[in-house]
């Protein structure tokens, strides 16, 4: 496309006009320079390297708590109540005592019909 | 010198051009303040980790779309006002690159301010339509090279010479008095 102009006059001409342009840019009047720099001051307040840097003291402190409490639950609880392997013999348990009764509900229903047998004949 | 010190130095370079080209593209004094400001956070929050070759062309990125942020809410305003009576019927028509053209004589800073030749030039600049303006205060006022600019305005450098060419041309018949 079309470059800047070809003739030397406007060259010049423009050239002027940018160093005029840039002249005010940098000519900035005191309290502006002063403003500018207290936003960069801000500015640079937000930098990574100026952030404060974080403890790692708390994140430790909170995991060491949790690790206690979990210790203290665990310590606590009776063998029956820990939860994991001792959930299996529990449950066997259980069947064996159901069927146990089923067995003594088994030997008193005979009683009783040997009573019924008995006392009818 | 770590890495806050290498980009503190460089906001310190460009703050004052960043402030010359947000003001003569709003026209406003505070606004351009306000927008320096953005695209400085923005950079120390988003991209201080970026190589530093490369904070140039973001910060003008920054810059302009703030720039183009604040044209927008301004024309969005005068529509929404428009509608009330007597509220700028006339100003319905205009285009946007009118409007930005209008933004300097809002601001009666920038009005007294408007007693030379660069102020006409500023005041010129102000009303070119969007992609121009950006091309010329770049590559003028800042001082950014070509492919600079092309980075910064995330487009050819073909087309940031097209922009800028256009740019001068406009401005030479615009200002013909002053140019000569």
């Amino acid at each position: 496309m079309n470059e800047d102009p070809s003739d030397s006059d406007a060259q010049t001409q423009q050239e002027a006009v940018v160093r005029a342009m840039q002249a005010r840019a940098d000519d900035l009047d005191e309290l502006t320079a002063s403003r500018l720099a207290s936003i960069r001051r801000s500015a640079m307040a937000l930098h990574p390297e100026n952030q404060p840097k974080r403890s790692l003291w708390w994140p430790a402190m909170g995991a060491a708590s949790a690790a206690v409490v979990v210790v203290a639950v665990l310590l606590t609880l009776t063998p029956e109540q820990v939860p994991g392997e001792n959930q299996w013999p529990g449950d066997v348990e259980t069947l064996v005592l159901i069927q146990d009764l089923e067995v003594i509900e088994e030997l008193e229903f005979l009683a009783w019909l040997d009573e019924v047998e008995n006392g009818a004949g | 010198m770590t890495q806050a010190d290498d980009m503190d130095r460089f906001l310190a370079t460009v703050e004052k051009r960043a402030y010359s080209v947000a003001r003569i593209s709003v026209g406003n004094s505070e606004d351009a303040l306000d927008i320096v400001q953005d695209a400085m956070f923005a950079l120390v929050r988003r991209y201080a980790a970026k190589p530093e070759e490369q904070w140039q062309p973001l910060f003008f990125r920054i810059l302009y779309n703030r720039i183009n942020d604040h044209h927008r809410r301004h024309a969005s305003q005068r529509r929404w006002f428009s509608w009330w009576p007597g509220g700028g019927e006339q100003e319905e028509a205009q285009s946007w690159e009118s409007l930005v053209a209008d933004g300097p004589t809002a601001d009666p800073a920038f009005q007294t301010a408007m007693d030379g030749s660069i102020d006409a030039l500023e005041h010129a600049v102000a009303g070119l339509p969007q992609r121009q303006q950006e091309a010329f205060l770049l590559r003028s006022v800042q001082g950014l090279n070509v492919a600079e600019t092309a980075a910064a305005m995330r487009c050819s450098e073909g087309s940031v010479k097209t922009h800028y060419s256009r740019a001068n041309k406009a401005l030479r018949e615009q200002l013909e008095d002053h140019w000569t």
